[in-house]
């Protein structure tokens, strides 16, 4: 057997197996939407925690984290920083919008907003902000799930090809099985990405280096600034101390308003299950460890990869690894891309139906039609995002960042809903549509050394609380019920 | 104030209070050497950091749960 066949074994068997388990997922959920969509609500800890951490650690993980190490060096650490932080306000949204979510049948994020500040309009501008960063997110984990593949198969699978297969078995499990398919296989990924990471992290420092402490020592001789925080930039100069605190913050502040991520406080069986996710999440961040060991590996590798978030794969090619270790990588980084793009189809589809449909629109279904909408729903989002994946040449992660912005903008409207009885559907939408422009316009032309999506915020609750206390709302008379 | 209302607050209080190391956990670890443990000092201070996040949080959730069962009483 030659080697690319050994490659394309191993990615056929992890492939296979995803799908075994992604299927038999779906058994005893009933066929309603809240099924579907939130699998009963009755996911438990283990299926929470997997959830959680292997749908944010997406393609980034595994290819961007290496990268940002090995380019920016110890600038890459605010990856943790902000990881460790991010997940807490979870502990306190997640219980309440699971509350609401069990008594009125919520199952999106701005389902809840909608329906607690009184604006439909509030759920379509949510919804469409979810859709721009989810449809670039999406494209980005299938071009780098095909990429992977043709890299490493020496173009025995063509990237079309290898995107078109690793996405056709997330959409059957998905489709076959909603959100528990997604559970069951991220718990899966997340458990293989955790060994092949630490596998990797400790085997490249040693092999490149002789361990993980003389690589840091001989990279802190050569370059000292190298390993000193905030880091360099992407163009080699000095990272400011403002940008890098600003960025952990931006970044911990959106990190529990992901629609997806957000969405899975539908789903737990219960409020002591959310916050216990939320306690354990930090140790999470120690799968991200030795992805950092990788990229700080590369350094003073020759030759170098062409870009910086090659340089995991540029080093399993270069170092002549047995066809077995290249194959449980590349299936490593299909994991890590599928563990995210599944939740992010399976959030966008219902985010379409629910909140553009039923709330948007004002046209209910009923929960099997709601169902089948959905399903129905996952093909076009699929296609678009393939569409813009590997047929059209789009800059996706130019796009990317510019959708990452408003979904930090997010925050704010989510927590004037749940905590802040003053808050109105106006002050919401326009501190949101504000927020989000002035977070692209200063991604576009900056003007301070701070993160854009600060200015963002602070431009959104300023706007949501000065028109929620100046503007009267027009249901001025309505009620908190929802 | 409720139990419940105090210890929102207190969550708060912690959430801005970890929040607010991210700079000076940056500047004081800023000294590329020496190395502890063969990390750097500024990635060794946030694996600490992490660790010390979720002790908190842990010690946090008990007392939350026994002061709601109490509350609930």
């Amino acid at each position: 057997m030659s080697a690319d066949q050994q490659i394309i074994a191993v990615v056929g068997g992890y492939l296979a197996l995803s799908l075994f388990v992604g299927i038999r997922a779906g058994k005893g959920v009933s066929d309603s939407a809240t099924g579907f969509v939130a699998g009963d609500r009755a996911m438990g800890g283990v299926l929470m925690y997997f959830v959680t951490g292997a749908t944010i650690f997406s393609a980034f993980a595994f290819l961007g984290a290496p990268g940002w190490a090995w380019s920016r060096g110890a600038a890459a650490f605010h990856i943790l920083a902000f990881g460790v932080l991010g997940f807490i306000p979870f502990y306190f949204i997640g219980p309440a919008a699971a509350r609401l979510g069990r008594r009125h049948g919520f199952v999106t994020q701005a389902e809840l907003v909608a329906a607690r500040l009184h604006s439909r309009p509030l759920a379509v501008v949510m919804a469409l902000v979810s859709l721009l960063a989810f449809i670039p997110y999406l494209a980005l984990q299938m071009r780098g799930s095909g990429h992977v593949l043709e890299v490493l198969t020496r173009g025995a699978i063509p990237m079309q090809w290898g995107a078109a297969l690793v996405y056709g078995v997330v959409l059957i499990y998905v489709w076959r099985s909603g959100v528990m398919g997604v559970g069951w296989t991220n718990t899966l990924q997340g458990l293989f990405m955790m060994v092949l990471a630490w596998t990797l992290g400790l085997y490249l420092p040693y092999a490149l280096h002789g361990g993980v402490g003389p690589m840091f020592a001989k990279i802190a001789e050569k370059d000292p600034g190298f390993l000193t925080l905030p880091g360099r930039t992407a163009d080699g100069g000095d990272w400011s101390w403002s940008s890098y605190a600003s960025s952990v913050f931006v970044m911990a502040v959106g990190f529990s308003f992901w629609p997806h991520l957000f969405q899975k406080a539908f789903v737990a069986r219960s409020e002591r299950v959310l916050r216990r996710t939320v306690v354990l999440y930090p140790t999470f961040l120690f799968f991200l460890l030795p992805i950092l060991f990788i990229g700080f590996a590369g350094v003073g590798f020759d030759p170098p990869p062409d870009q910086a978030d090659q340089i995991l794969p540029h080093l399993l090619l270069h170092m002549d690894l047995p066809a077995l270790v290249v194959g449980l990588f590349c299936a490593g980084a299909l994991a890590a891309s599928m563990s995210s793009g599944d939740a992010i189809l399976h959030s966008a589809a219902s985010i379409v139906v629910r909140d553009g449909w039923i709330v948007g629109l004002g046209r209910p279904l009923s929960p099997q039609a709601e169902r089948h909408w959905v399903r129905l729903m996952l093909l076009p989002l699929l296609l678009v995002s393939y569409l813009v994946a590997v047929v059209f040449p789009v800059d996706i992660v130019g796009l990317l960042s510019y959708a990452y912005g408003p979904v930090g903008q997010l925050a704010p409207p989510v927590l004037g809903a749940l905590f802040w009885s003053r808050a109105t559907g106006r002050g919401a939408l326009w501190g949101l549509v504000v927020g989000s422009v002035v977070t692209i316009w200063f991604s576009r032309f900056p003007v301070l050394p701070v993160h854009a999506g600060l200015l963002g915020l602070v431009a959104n609750v300023l706007i949501l609380v000065g028109v929620s206390l100046l503007v009267p709302a027009r249901n001025s008379g309505a009620t908190r019920e929802a | 104030m409720t139990i419940r209302r105090a210890h929102l607050a207190l969550g708060l209080f912690i959430l801005v209070a970890l929040m607010s190391l991210t700079w000076p956990l940056s500047v004081c670890f800023a000294q590329p050497l020496p190395l502890i443990l063969g990390l750097p000092r500024g990635l060794f201070a946030i694996c600490c950091w992490a660790a010390a996040t979720f002790v908190v949080l842990l010690v946090y959730d008990r007392v939350l749960a026994k002061s709601h069962a109490q509350e609930d009483v």
